[in-house]
């Protein structure tokens, strides 16, 4: 829990610098127009993978990593969240996503937990 | 027409454009304030952080690293790392926004979102004449109203549920969504996949390295398979 792992200051100054940033992220050719007319190519591809990368990159550990160290465990969470690729990569509904994959969790606890 | 009309009427028809967006922002709202309190954030700060970074996929992305336990310093990076599309949004409106004043362009920064930028850029050009101000606050508001409402709600809900439902899950669940949307074609499934591969086989090297070699290799594997069928 993030509670536990981060203390409140260290929280506050992570929100103060990710909203900094995002927000110097957004401002950034608005303010800077003219430097630079179009986005170097040699950088605009590798950008456009970069949002996939990062978030495959942060959830596939934390389905398939049990205490920092590779598990591979297939265990119920892996199961629903398998069902809930299917189901996001069909619909394209975060909601879908969620009530399906929540679904399974419940239904698969109940029955083997 | 006078100035400010027309600009009354751009922040009109930007709320009309934007209309049929907000049942979908409020879904993810709803979904971002759960995964909040699922992660253990205390309201005050979860609130501010939904303000302050007014963005689903970045607080989705410092969420889901908070959850792993990740170094604060990887939290940062990480969430950075996804918000940098916001730099090619920003180049890639910012010519029709170079006659307002710089007063205007820092509070319409706040305000860029996809889908802020798409409907914007498509009635410039459809109709140049529209106030370009006017237009994109008129789609910003609405959807920065129900992305905020609604993310509260998910806060009230998250709270009132009991832990046995393992609502934690919901961040994950989010994350695989939002995934899903992205990829839109092969290159973009490989680097995904990459870096998904990558991430656990790195899991135990130091402070966020694991994380780096990831999103590195994902990149550069996606690249390679883009080379491989452009040739």
């Amino acid at each position: 829990m993030a509670g536990e792992a981060v203390d409140g200051g260290l929280l506050w100054t992570l929100i103060a610098l990710v909203g900094a940033g995002t927000f110097a992220l957004r401002l950034s050719f608005l303010q800077l127009r003219g430097l630079v007319d179009e986005f170097p190519p040699a950088l605009e591809r590798p950008l456009s993978y970069l949002p996939v990368a990062v978030l495959a990159a942060i959830v596939f550990p934390a389905l398939f990593t049990l205490d920092g160290t590779p598990g591979g465990v297939i265990n119920v969470r892996v199961f629903a969240a398998s069902l809930a690729v299917v189901v996001a990569w069909r619909t394209r509904s975060v909601v879908a996503t969620i009530v399906v994959g929540m679904g399974v969790l419940w239904t698969a606890t109940f029955l083997f937990g | 027409m006078s100035t400010r009309s027309s600009f009354r009427a751009g922040l009109f028809d930007g709320a009309k454009a934007t209309a049929p967006l907000l049942p979908a922002a409020a879904s993810i709202g709803l979904v971002t304030g759960v995964a909040a309190t699922a992660v253990g954030l205390p309201p005050g700060q979860a609130v501010s952080m939904s303000v302050a970074f007014y963005s689903p996929i970045v607080m989705l992305t410092a969420l889901n690293l908070l959850q792993s336990g990740a170094p604060p310093a990887v939290v940062v990076l990480g969430s950075l790392l996804v918000g940098a599309r916001f730099a090619m949004l920003s180049l890639s409106i910012s010519p029709y926004l170079e006659r307002l004043s710089t007063g205007w362009r820092w509070v319409l920064a706040y305000f860029l979102l996809t889908p802020t930028y798409v409907l914007s850029v498509e009635r410039y050009e459809s109709r140049p004449e529209t106030s370009r101000h006017g237009f994109y606050l008129g789609t910003a508001i609405p959807g920065w109203v129900t992305l905020q409402a609604s993310f509260l709600f998910g806060i009230g809900f998250g709270t009132s549920v009991p832990s046995r439902w393992q609502l934690g899950f919901v961040v994950q669940l989010a994350f695989i969504a939002l995934l899903m949307r992205f990829l839109s074609d092969r290159a973009d499934a490989v680097a995904a996949l990459t870096a998904g591969v990558l991430a656990v086989l790195a899991a135990n090297f130091p402070l966020g390295t694991g994380l780096l070699v990831a999103i590195t290799g994902g990149v550069a594997a996606g690249e390679w398979v883009r080379r491989l069928e452009v040739t």
